[in-house]
């Protein structure tokens, strides 16, 4: 008899739980199709809002700069760190502790003192602030992502297989490039997924290290709250949903594909 | 008439439209050592946890101490389980472990002490009781688990392979002491296990289970040497299967079709059959030498009867002289000592 | 005994090289350098003035400074309260499902994770307004006779916080209950203990492992989101982040936002370690 109410209960509160993570998104992508302004009052389905904000040359210009940015640091990010989850699964060698050490301080640390400490790096070097900047400062921080994921592929990984194929002849490399590569893959994908969505919707290292002509969509969306809300907003934020959905839906089913 | 302290009434049990226990009925007796033997899948396990709560019969009533244990959670039951893992807790010294049912009854202080230290010292681990789990050996685990279970005095004890994890000579020494705290505790023991010669040794007596039926129960003694079906002649020990038919109360072999008169299936035990190199005495085959092999404590000879089926002897004379492959043998052997499995077209 | 020539392992190298300069170049470096001007100065003319002293650090010993030191610790306390208090039946109730539908509900929870973290604050400014959803909602049904003031305050904050981080604690504790072997609770059952003793005496304490990581992940970030505070706080809540923001934005004193911030890393770490030390400890615990 316990055993139903709980089953009831749990199912309610799951629910309940579910809908306060999901209910803010609803509202914005609901309202962005609101005719009038307000975000309570509904007054009828209309496009215009997005029309805006795909006219309005700044967001236009800053979705541009969000997304080189995050291919950019997404490409880099994911070759350092596959490669070096490769090194320091395989390799014991000097200092390996102490790179661990600072892939594992990126992700203890609040991000802001990442932020602040490249601020004052890239301006005691006299760096002009700009996307150069923003992508250094996001591969940096996409890194310890895509080196877990790949590390994680790593620990299942039956290492007898390299041997095996050194056994036959293959070189180093051959055998990375024919044997481990394809294997580790799908953490590959899962990581450079994983960082495109994070480099994409970056907030804090954003405000830190990036420049008045290199306005990333996040700062946009920032500016434009500052200022008081608007249908734009919701329609920006959609449009921001749906890029960052898509990109890890897309590799989910990469990955599926790939392992079948 | 000894007291019954649980029935087991027509359980039925399924999953998933998967029937797993299929009209089981037991009896237990109060102080006695039961054993339900049989392979993976054939119940047992499922059996012993709808006893102690963890799973509920699909149709079917189980009473302890005669009253319906239906709709009675697990920590209300008067039955306390040995776990095939353990399942020592993990952050909890020897003692606490074995204290935890105690606590919660909210025994006294003194006298938990007191019982746990007794229990301690019965099961052969005084001083143990602050150590931690990870800090025992197989062995020792075996036995805080049993402490633990058996502190509480249940009614009956449930104990679920609980020696498949220690190595050999460790099990054989297990075996003994369990069957001594079981006549010490005065508790029934229902044990679950799928090795023949534990049960063998511990029971007094055996439920064979396959395929969630129950095929035979009895003592170890009926079991082994009146296996009442194939499954069981063929499960416990080594047994010889054979179909036969008599002519003139002889028994011959031929390719008996078991529809024909006077067929039978007959099971043997390798250690009865007895053979003579020239001559027919009494009930028994003929046999050719297949494979004649020595295996430190007795020899096992392999041979075939005229209709190509294999009849295994063992033999313990180890100073006989050696046979050939293909010698011709008359194996026989006492009529009490061979049990009819199924009776052909008319019974002999 | 011959001595082995060492050969160049070119795929060493290859391998190893990119990762460790980058950590070095990017990470270590700029940490370091954090760390010396946080004993700089700044010059009336905004340089930073290279003598080492410790004035950055004196002037945060002041009732000012305690105040948002303090303020900002609880705030990430109480959050992660409230996360662990409201994740943990959830991480629960996940882990006792049926296995298939485990993984969909986990990436359910993760899914608004992977939406920008502005847009989740905007949904929840939109909700809270005092022209928002919530308070039209209430009005209706004449529940309230005026509009409640929710945003802009501390409970805001509160909601955002634990909004954001929520995946946070929600993964490692379900991981946690997962990985804990079944047979445990089966075997406090058999031993006579009701559900809620069970609860306590055998599952809370074997998921602590969970319970400390996903704290560390929701407590540590909640000191660092000086974005939260700033839209649904609406200035009324100042916090570490919202000081060290300041200092490197607006009033330009480098030297003084670095102080800060290691200041704040070394107040966070001693309090990951203490709860570490604390809930995390494998001694023979007396669980009742």
């Amino acid at each position: 008899m316990g055993n139903r109410i709980i089953k009831i209960f749990s199912k309610f509160y799951m629910l309940l739980i579910f809908t306060f993570l999901y209910f803010p998104i609803f509202i914005i992508v609901i309202y962005s199709f609101n005719a009038s302004k307000s975000n309570v009052l509904w007054t009828g389905f209309t496009m215009d809002w997005y029309k805006k904000l795909l006219e309005d040359e700044n967001v236009i210009i800053a979705l541009q700069n969000s997304l080189k940015i995050a291919f950019s640091s997404t490409i880099i990010s994911s070759i350092i760190g596959t490669t070096g989850a490769v090194a320091m699964y395989k390799y014991n060698f000097r200092g390996k502790k102490g790179i661990d050490l600072l892939l594992y301080i990126q992700i203890i640390i609040p991000e802001i003192i990442m932020g602040v400490s490249l601020l004052n790096y890239f301006s005691v070097l006299n760096m002009e602030f700009g996307l150069f900047t923003l992508i250094l400062a996001h591969t940096t921080f996409c890194i310890p992502f895509v080196y877990i994921l790949v590390k994680a592929r790593l620990a299942g990984f039956n290492s007898s297989i390299e041997e095996a194929a050194l056994d036959l002849g293959a070189g180093k490399f051959t055998v990375f490039r024919t044997v481990t590569f394809p294997l580790i893959l799908p953490g590959i994908i899962s990581g450079a997924a994983l960082a495109f969505a994070i480099s994409f919707d970056d907030v804090i290292i954003n405000f830190f290290v990036s420049g008045p002509e290199s306005t990333t969509l996040p700062i946009k969306i920032f500016s434009m709250l500052r200022f008081g809300l608007s249908p734009e907003i919701n329609a920006l934020c959609s449009i921001m949903l749906i890029i960052t959905l898509f990109v890890l839906m897309a590799s989910q089913s990469i990955r599926i594909k790939k392992q079948n | 008439m000894a007291e019954v302290i649980l029935e087991l009434n027509n359980l039925y049990k399924s999953f998933d439209n998967q029937e797993v226990v299929h009209n089981l009925s037991i009896k237990v007796e109060k102080g006695e050592f039961i054993t339900l033997l049989g392979p993976s899948g054939c119940g047992k396990t499922t059996t012993l946890r709808m006893i102690a709560g963890f799973e509920n019969p699909s149709k079917g009533r189980i009473f302890l101490e005669g009253e319906s244990v239906e709709g009675i959670e697990p920590n209300k039951r008067n039955v306390n389980t040995v776990f095939q893992n353990y399942a020592l807790f993990p952050h909890m010294n020897v003692y606490n472990n074995i204290a935890y049912s105690l606590k919660i009854k909210k025994v006294n202080k003194e006298e938990i002490k007191k019982r746990v230290y007794d229990i301690l010292e019965m099961v052969q681990l005084k001083g143990y009781g602050k150590r931690m789990p990870d800090q025992l050996s197989g062995g020792q685990r075996q036995r805080v688990a049993i402490a633990r279970a058996l502190i509480n005095n249940p009614k009956v004890l449930l104990l679920d392979e609980p020696l498949g994890a220690l190595d050999l000579k460790l099990r054989k020494q297990m075996q003994q002491e369990l069957k001594n705290l079981q006549k010490k505790f005065n508790i029934s023991f229902i044990y679950v296990t799928h090795d023949q010669e534990e049960a063998l040794n511990m029971s007094d007596r055996i439920a064979v289970m396959n395929k969630g039926m129950i095929e035979q129960i009895g003592t170890p003694r009926e079991i082994y040497e009146r296996p009442e079906t194939r499954f069981v002649a063929s499960f416990i020990g080594e047994a010889n299967i054979i179909d036969a038919k008599y002519i003139n109360d002889e028994l011959t072999l031929t390719n008996v079709d078991l529809k024909e008169e006077n067929s039978i299936t007959f099971s043997i035990r390798p250690e009865d059959i007895k053979f003579a190199l020239e001559g027919q005495k009494g009930l028994g085959l003929e046999v050719t030498v297949k494979e004649y092999n020595y295996v430190g404590n007795m020899i096992k000879i392999v041979t075939l009867l005229d209709s190509g089926q294999e009849l295994l002897i063992y033999l313990y004379d180890k100073k006989a002289e050696k046979l050939q492959l293909g010698t011709k043998l008359w194996a026989y052997w006492d009529k009490e000592v061979m049990t009819i499995l199924d009776k052909g077209a008319k019974s002999v | 005994m011959f001595k082995k020539i060492k050969k160049l392992d070119i795929f060493k190298i290859v391998f190893i090289y990119p990762l460790a300069l980058w950590m070095v170049i990017f990470v270590a470096i700029p940490l370091i350098y954090i760390i010396v001007i946080s004993f700089a100065q700044r010059s009336a003319s905004g340089e930073i003035v290279y003598s080492f002293n410790l004035r950055n650090y004196t002037t945060m010993i002041s009732p000012l400074y305690f105040k948002v030191f303090f303020d900002s610790i609880s705030l990430a306390f109480v959050s992660t309260l409230l996360a662990l208090l409201f994740g943990y039946p959830f991480a629960y109730f996940i882990a006792k499902v049926k296995k298939r539908w485990r993984v969909i509900l986990l990436l359910l929870v993760v899914i608004p994770f992977w939406t920008n973290s502005l847009i989740r604050i905007y949904g929840w400014m939109i909700l809270l307004r005092t022209e928002g959803i919530i308070n039209h909602f209430l009005l209706a049904i004449k529940l309230i006779h005026e509009p409640i003031k929710m945003l802009y305050s501390y409970g805001a904050v509160l909601v955002g916080m634990v909004y954001m981080l929520f995946p946070f604690m929600v993964l490692p504790l379900y991981n946690s209950i997962e990985k804990m072997d079944k047979s445990l609770t089966e075997a406090s059952k058999d031993l006579g203990a009701s559900r809620w003793k069970c609860f306590f005496t055998i599952t809370l304490p074997l998921t602590m492992p969970g319970i400390v990581a996903g704290s560390i992940l929701v407590f540590v970030p909640s000191i660092g989101l000086f974005f939260i505070p700033d839209l649904m706080g609406g200035g009324t809540v100042m916090l570490i982040g919202n000081l060290i923001r300041n200092q490197f934005l607006q009033a330009r004193n480098w030297p003084f936002g670095a102080a800060l911030s290691i200041v704040m890393i070394f107040v966070a770490l001693l309090l990951i370690g203490v709860a570490t030390k604390l809930l995390g400890k494998k001694v023979d615990l007396e669980v009742f």
